[in-house]
């Protein structure tokens, strides 16, 4: 690269330093404009970090391996025996830096190759990453230019949105007048319908109206009391005909029932009366229920006679069977008391229940443990 | 009728959603709605109204004549049909928009042709580091230190450093 750089450095250099003289015989041609081939992966190979390579190969056909070796062996005792390199102070010194030199070179000499080389590298990884970049850039916006191209395409879809939206509009519209005539004459048709149906329920009413006056008018004083003593008989028999089975049934109540009874035809006869004179039919209603056991007050007497009975004869069965048990309790006693402290063969049951003394009466201290016998006890 | 409704045409509102750009999304979104509610609108409406029973208004309507001379009235009336003032309106927009997309893409694809030759230039670049500082100023114009206007080193105003 240096070479290249020399072969290009060199006209540039003295052109810019001297523009008016003319360069010389040196790159007269045109500047090669081809690209160059690329560097070399390697330096140059030395031997010995000194000697190049092409000497030895360059020696190597006239005098083999050992040639070069042997020349510069041969030239080392030639300058040392003849004086002409004397050996003094400086050769060791020299000698001493050449060692510590070549020392340092062979330790850190990668290091320091290696950093260079990363200086360099990210020189040129700099400009690599503005090169793809904007690569990358270009590529995008000729995309989006594409896409921008490809979305023009859809106009089309607007406009026949637009026709479609005015084409909607014009059909509705049209709707909406068929709708209105329509709506219009059928609105006109009911109203004179409605109007007929109005008239006709008008008069009616009036006709009824009048009709029921004039009627009301014409029922005079006299016929009202007709209808009223006809109305008031017809209940008379229709309560009478209940009534009857009723009798039949409950034997001394009925005179109550026919008290009772009675009241009952005036109501309905006043029911009757006002059915008249608001329209010319009449129906009874009502007349009668029929009495049922529990509205006799008599009932009410026998009920408590029952009850007051079956409470006596309770307290009696209970005083009684208390009684019973009392007597049946005093007896097992007066046994348990004899056997307990004697262990004796004592006498029969019934010979102890003839004693009358009841010692469990008087209730003592000495009675009541049982070591102690009750002097009046010795039977044995 | 039939030329009414023949103008109706199936849209594909995905396929045109596709191709709305970013910033005409609402005017898009709103024609839409407009869309929409007008073809809600149509099919709400009946396509003929229901047909008056005049057999029935004539039995019920005391007044004489008067249903045959509605009926007769009726049948004769023709509803006209709302004129269309915004179709033509419609076509020149869309031969304008035609033209203007035509011009679009026109220079669309010369600003591609441009990008084109600028990526071509960069493809075809040797690489950095076979390049020498001749090389970099052909392929980089910027990178060329002005010499005349800055004749000693660094050749460029400190700060651009």
């Amino acid at each position: 690269m240096l070479s290249r750089l020399g072969l290009r450095a060199a006209p540039a250099a003295l052109k810019s330093l001297a523009p008016s003289l003319s360069v010389g015989p040196f790159h007269t041609g045109q500047r090669c404009l081809a690209p160059l081939p690329p560097l070399p992966e390697k330096g140059g190979q030395v031997r010995h970090g000194l000697i190049p390579e092409e000497f030895f190969q360059f020696l190597y056909p006239k005098t083999g391996v050992t040639g070069p070796y042997v020349l510069g062996t041969g030239l080392l005792f030639y300058l040392l025996s003849k004086e002409i390199y004397i050996i003094n102070h400086e050769t060791i010194a020299g000698a001493c830096v050449v060692g510590i030199l070549i020392y340092i070179v062979k330790k850190y000499g990668g290091d320091v190759a290696a950093f260079a080389d990363r200086l360099n590298e990210e020189k040129v990884a700099k400009a690599l990453a503005v090169k793809n970049d904007s690569i990358n850039q270009l590529e995008s916006i000729i995309e989006q230019e594409k896409r921008e191209q490809w979305r023009v395409e859809g106009r089309n879809y607007l406009f026949d949105a637009k026709r479609n939206n005015v084409a909607m509009l014009l059909e509705t519209n049209y709707r909406e007048r068929l709708l209105t005539v329509y709506n219009e004459v059928k609105k006109r048709l009911d109203y004179q319908i409605a109007v007929q149906q109005l008239k006709r329920r008008k008069e009616q009413d009036h006709m009824i109206n009048w009709i029921e006056k004039n009627v009301i008018q014409s029922i005079t004083a006299q016929q009202e009391k007709e209808s009223i003593a006809k109305c008031i008989s017809d209940l008379k028999m229709l309560s009478k005909s209940t009534q009857l089975p009723r009798e039949e049934r409950m034997g001394s109540w009925s005179s109550k029932n026919n008290h009772k009874s009675h009241p009952a035809p005036s109501s309905t006869a006043a029911i009757t009366t006002t059915a008249s004179t608001s329209s010319s039919t009449t129906t009874v209603v009502t007349i009668t229920r029929d009495k049922s056991i529990f509205d006799n007050p008599e009932f009410l007497y026998i009920l408590v006679a029952c009850i007051s009975a079956v409470l006596l004869t309770m307290l009696v069965l209970t005083t009684v069977y208390f009684v019973r048990k009392r007597k049946v309790h005093n007896t097992p006693q007066k046994t348990s008391q004899e056997q307990d402290p004697a262990d004796t063969v004592h006498q029969a049951p019934a010979e102890n229940s003839q004693v009358p003394t009841c010692p469990t009466d008087e209730i003592t201290y000495a009675s009541l443990t049982f070591k102690q016998k009750p002097p009046s006890k010795t039977a044995v | 009728m039939a030329g009414r409704r023949a103008a109706l045409k199936a849209i594909d509102w995905m396929a045109f959603a596709e191709r709305v750009p970013p910033n005409q999304r609402a005017m898009f979104n709103a024609l839409k709605t407009r869309n929409d509610a007008l073809s809600a609108k149509l099919t709400s409406l009946p396509e003929k109204p229901p047909a008056i029973d005049w057999v029935y208004y004539k039995t019920a309507v005391a007044k004489a004549g008067m249903v045959d001379e509605f009926e007769k009235k009726y049948n004769a009336l023709k509803v006209p049909e709302p004129v269309d003032t915004q179709t033509g309106k419609i076509n020149a927009q869309e031969q304008e928009a035609a033209k203007s997309a035509a011009e679009y893409v026109q220079a669309s694809k010369s600003r591609i042709v441009q990008y084109e030759k600028q990526l071509e230039k960069f493809r075809n670049m040797i690489p950095f580091d076979q390049m020498t500082f001749e090389d970099l100023n052909e392929v980089f114009p910027e990178t060329k230190l002005d010499k005349e206007k800055y004749p000693y080193w660094p050749h460029k105003p400190i700060e651009d450093l």
